[in-house]
């Protein structure tokens, strides 16, 4: 036999095509793998020692304080002269003809 | 776009260019597994295998070969590793002679199940150099890159089972003028 006739004969064996099984199976695959943008974003770890932790929130407590998210309450300052004591009378109604009289609680209501 | 420039977008998570490369080489690396291990199943564990592991970071270089090259040369050593691990958990014998030893059994047979059972009957080196010579046109340069040899050895494997072949199917040769592809000689 010669080389041709054993390749032309070879040429009968044929594969098949890849089937779309495959396919689908491969790029769930490869998409499990690389996870989109987003994705990773949201499932990213970050590790980090707990010294440098510590180290980081005392920094950021420090800032807080220091940059005025937490602010020291603001007192009035006095009035020069001594203290003035305001009143107003507006809304006052007095009692119709001066008839006052004491009623008790239940009654009230 | 070149394959290199497909992959590095691909490792970055660009699934366009996955899907390109993909398509681009799925049919051979599918074609060269189910030949090697005769069986659809275990061929296309190899083909995704094979994806994955590129896409997952193997050191791909494009100035020391072709990816095709590259992905065969991937696929052989799954397809290997797969094949070892059958024969350890197979109690019969790898080196089986194919059932179709005599005129009769031939004439019942498929030729194309003939050629197949001929083929998987050849030693897995010879087997794996045959099917990337003839089936997967691949030279012997990257044949011999593929297997991790040197070409002469390449040779002398494919020399031995074109005897082997020869001599197994000798009797699908009919009288008659055949009209084959190109002539390729060692």
């Amino acid at each position: 036999m010669e080389d041709d006739e054993l390749r032309g004969i070879l040429r009968e064996w044929e594969a098949p095509e890849p089937s779309p099984a495959m396919d689908a199976k491969v790029h769930a695959a490869w998409r499990g793998a690389y996870p989109s943008f987003w994705k990773r974003v949201w499932t990213a770890r970050v590790s980090i020692p707990v010294p440098v932790l510590a180290a980081l929130l005392m920094i950021a407590a420090l800032l807080l304080l220091k940059f005025g998210m937490v602010r020291p309450i603001e007192v009035a300052p006095a009035a020069a002269g001594g203290y003035v004591t305001q009143g107003s009378a507006a809304g006052f109604q007095p009692v119709p003809n001066g008839e006052a009289r004491v009623i008790t609680v239940q009654e009230a209501r | 776009m070149d394959d290199a420039t497909l992959l590095s977008e691909a490792r970055r998570g660009d699934e366009v260019a996955f899907a390109a490369l993909y398509q681009r080489h799925r049919t051979p690396v599918f074609r060269f597994a189910w030949r090697f291990l005769g069986s659809t199943d275990a061929a296309e564990d190899v083909t995704q295998e094979c994806f994955l592991a590129l896409f997952a970071g193997a050191a791909f270089d494009p100035k020391h070969g072709l990816l095709r090259t590259y992905l065969f040369g991937i696929a052989r050593h799954l397809a290997m590793r797969r094949m070892r691990i059958e024969e350890r958990e197979s109690e019969e014998p790898t080196d089986a002679p194919a059932n179709y030893d005599t005129l009769g059994d031939l004439i019942g047979q498929e030729r194309s199940a003939v050629v197949e059972s001929a083929v998987n009957a050849l030693p897995p080196l010879q087997k794996e150099a045959l099917i990337l010579f003839e089936y997967e046109d691949c030279s012997l340069e990257e044949i011999a890159q593929i297997a991790g040899v040197e070409v002469g050895a390449v040779k002398a494997r494919l020399h031995r089972a074109r005897e082997t072949l020869k001599r197994r199917l000798a009797p699908l040769v009919e009288p008659r003028a055949q009209s084959g592809p190109a002539r390729r000689t060692l």
